[in-house]
């Protein structure tokens, strides 16, 4: 079983502190934390050498995750639409609701592997980790919060004062808290599912099914949900009817340009059991809904993907075995994670 | 403590007792008054109030006008540059914070004592910036945020900001528009890099503060090489057609109307 392993230098640059009993306590806290990544998983796109995550580092940032103060009602935490039972998603719901009884208008996706990503959201909106976070906190039908505010209040808590001096030597300050959650989020690396076990040489762990289903995986799905993450990271209109409660052109959104209409961009399937409801907006409640979309509810329009033109053709016992591959991409180890955890 | 403060008083003043040996070694700066004017062709640009008219016929009267600067550079005399530091250089020009004389003052400080010929500088943030991540933006998000030149539903900067109402020949009632402009997450970038030269020589010394008065006409925007007219449309937010144009138009606004030394 081959790793590779990303280890901070930043230690080198602390332990040239100036000692003393307190710092030395610092010190141990100013540690570098170790990501774990399988050889076969992409090229890491966040720059993270600009923001190593440290035990400091990533403690705050998690503090941080789930603290309600980040709202403008003090409630909606980041953690309260991204919970870890549910691969970091809203459970249940298509799409979440923020404070003043705001409603969204898409689905919350999981947190896992982010580091690998370089264009976050459904459409893209956000074009690097660190910033992603302005969206939500600001959105008035999410947190509501500005961050000038957070500061405000978390300059309150002794705590976070202590936390922010120790990570970043630094007061508290609208970078440091985007780069203490980029910490956090960096180090929620989900590889080990029993497919992982499978990819790393234990040719027994999946049952005949679940074969099939992988098999029937790369020939039908691939090509968009591809590679070790499941996504090849493009934009594509899946054929799915459009909502005209919530008329979301996707992409295009972003970009302004008409070939973007109606594209998202292709999820991650890693823990995908686990991340119901299914896409953009949420609207597929179980996998069989899913592919029974793309057996037979494709539509067509000008952007649709080429290779949805004609549906997918499969059985029904394609379609059992092809879910029961999917739920081989649980990480009960990332889903159960105490250094993600709330409690 | 005592004798800590008397050997740090003692080194003080021997620092500024220095003889005229040590100037040459010192590094003379100054500081600089940015004057921005935005005007409407011949006019003072005045909010609410005032009406104006571009050459597609379209009245309008303008409530927000606000854009950001960015990345300002000093020519010297001999070519040479002077860049300020990134976070130094990055305002927003809001025509609401305008002084009675309707202008709007941004300092810096700190430039080398030199004769300067021209400025150079960005209008909106470039790509580059953008990426450096949260510690790249320093307070500048903040105060975004703030003025109201971030979208919400994209962590991204709004260059330039327009909001107004208007009638038209075929738009007789007062209607509002928009144009909000900016780069469209990594898929299109609308930062532009405008260079202006001075009429005169710009002196900068050791305690002289000269101003460079910096005209934005805001006319340009509609009547450039592209004609905007608003009955085309009136609300531009995520417009990659003509966001990139109108772009080029507004870089097109400034210029350097005069130097005070």
């Amino acid at each position: 079983m081959k790793m590779k392993t990303i280890i901070s230098l930043a230690l080198l640059v602390i332990s040239c502190y100036a000692c003393s009993d307190e710092d030395e306590l610092n010190q141990a806290s100013n540690h570098p934390i170790s990501i774990f990544i399988p050889d076969y998983f992409p090229e890491v796109k966040y720059p993270i050498q600009q923001n190593m995550p440290t035990d400091a580092g990533v403690k705050l940032g998690k503090k941080l995750f789930y603290d309600g103060r980040l709202s403008a009602n003090n409630v909606i935490s980041c953690g309260f639409c991204h919970q870890q039972e549910f691969a970091f998603t809203h459970h249940g719901h298509s799409v979440s609701h923020g404070v003043d009884n705001g409603i969204g208008f898409r689905n919350s996706q999981p947190i896992q592997n982010l580091i690998f990503f370089d264009e976050f959201n459904w459409d893209g909106a956000s074009i690097h980790l660190e910033l992603q976070p302005i969206i939500p906190i600001t959105s008035d039908f999410e947190m509501g919060e500005s961050l000038e505010n957070i500061i405000q209040k978390l300059k309150t808590d002794d705590e976070y004062n202590q936390l922010f001096k120790v990570a970043f030597n630094e007061d508290i300050s609208a970078d440091n808290i985007l780069k203490a959650l980029a910490q956090f989020m960096a180090t929620m690396v989900s590889a080990q599912s029993k497919y992982d076990e499978y990819l790393q040489g234990n040719s027994s762990v999946l049952t005949n099914d679940e074969l099939q289903g992988l098999s029937l995986f790369n020939q039908q799905c691939s090509s968009c949900h591809s590679g070790a993450l499941f996504t090849n990271q493009e934009y594509m209109n899946n054929g799915l009817p459009v909502n005209p409660n919530l008329r979301d052109i996707g992409r295009m959104r972003v970009t302004g340009v008409l070939a973007d209409s109606l594209r998202f961009r292709v999820p991650s399937l890693r823990n995908v059991a686990k991340s119901f409801p299914y896409m953009h907006d949420g609207r597929f409640q179980t996998l069989e809904a899913v592919l029974n979309h793309y057996r037979n509810g494709i539509v067509q329009h000008p952007t649709l993907a080429p290779e949805l033109q004609n549906g997918i053709v499969l059985t029904d016992q394609e379609v059992n075995q092809i879910i029961s591959f999917l739920n081989t991409l649980t990480d009960e180890t990332f889903l159960t994670d105490e250094r993600f955890a709330e409690f | 403590m005592k004798y800590l403060l008397y050997t740090t008083m003692v080194l003080f003043f021997l620092g500024n007792t220095s003889c005229s040996g040590d100037d040459e070694q010192m590094l003379a700066e100054g500081d600089i008054a940015l004057k921005f004017d935005n005007i409407v062709a011949g006019s003072d640009l005045i909010i609410d109030n005032a009406a104006y008219i571009n050459s597609s016929n379209n009245n309008y009267k303008v409530q927000q006008f606000k854009y950001i600067i960015s990345n300002v550079v000093l020519i010297d005399t001999d070519g040479n540059e002077f860049a300020l530091p990134k976070a130094k250089s990055m305002f927003i020009i809001d025509e609401a914070d305008a002084n009675a004389a309707s202008e709007i003052w941004k300092m810096l400080n700190t430039i080398d004592a030199k004769d300067y010929r021209s400025i150079k500088f960005g209008i909106g943030v470039d790509q580059e910036q953008y990426l450096l991540g949260a510690e790249g933006q320093g307070d500048f998000l903040d105060l975004a945020s703030q003025k109201g030149m971030m979208w919400g539903w994209q962590a991204g900067y709004k260059f330039l900001r327009i909001d107004g109402l208007y009638t038209s020949e075929n738009i007789p009632t007062e209607t509002q528009f928009a144009i909000h402009m900016g780069s469209h997450g990594s898929s299109l970038d609308n930062y532009k890099e405008i260079s202006l030269d001075f009429p005169s020589t710009l002196r900068v010394r050791n305690g002289n503060i000269p101003e460079i008065h910096i005209l934005c006409d805001l006319s340009k925007l509609f009547d450039g090489e592209y004609v905007f007219d608003l009955e085309e449309k009136d609300q531009i937010h995520v417009d990659a057609e003509r966001a990139p144009k109108l772009a080029s138009n507004f870089s097109k606004a400034f210029s350097v109307h005069h130097i005070h030394n």
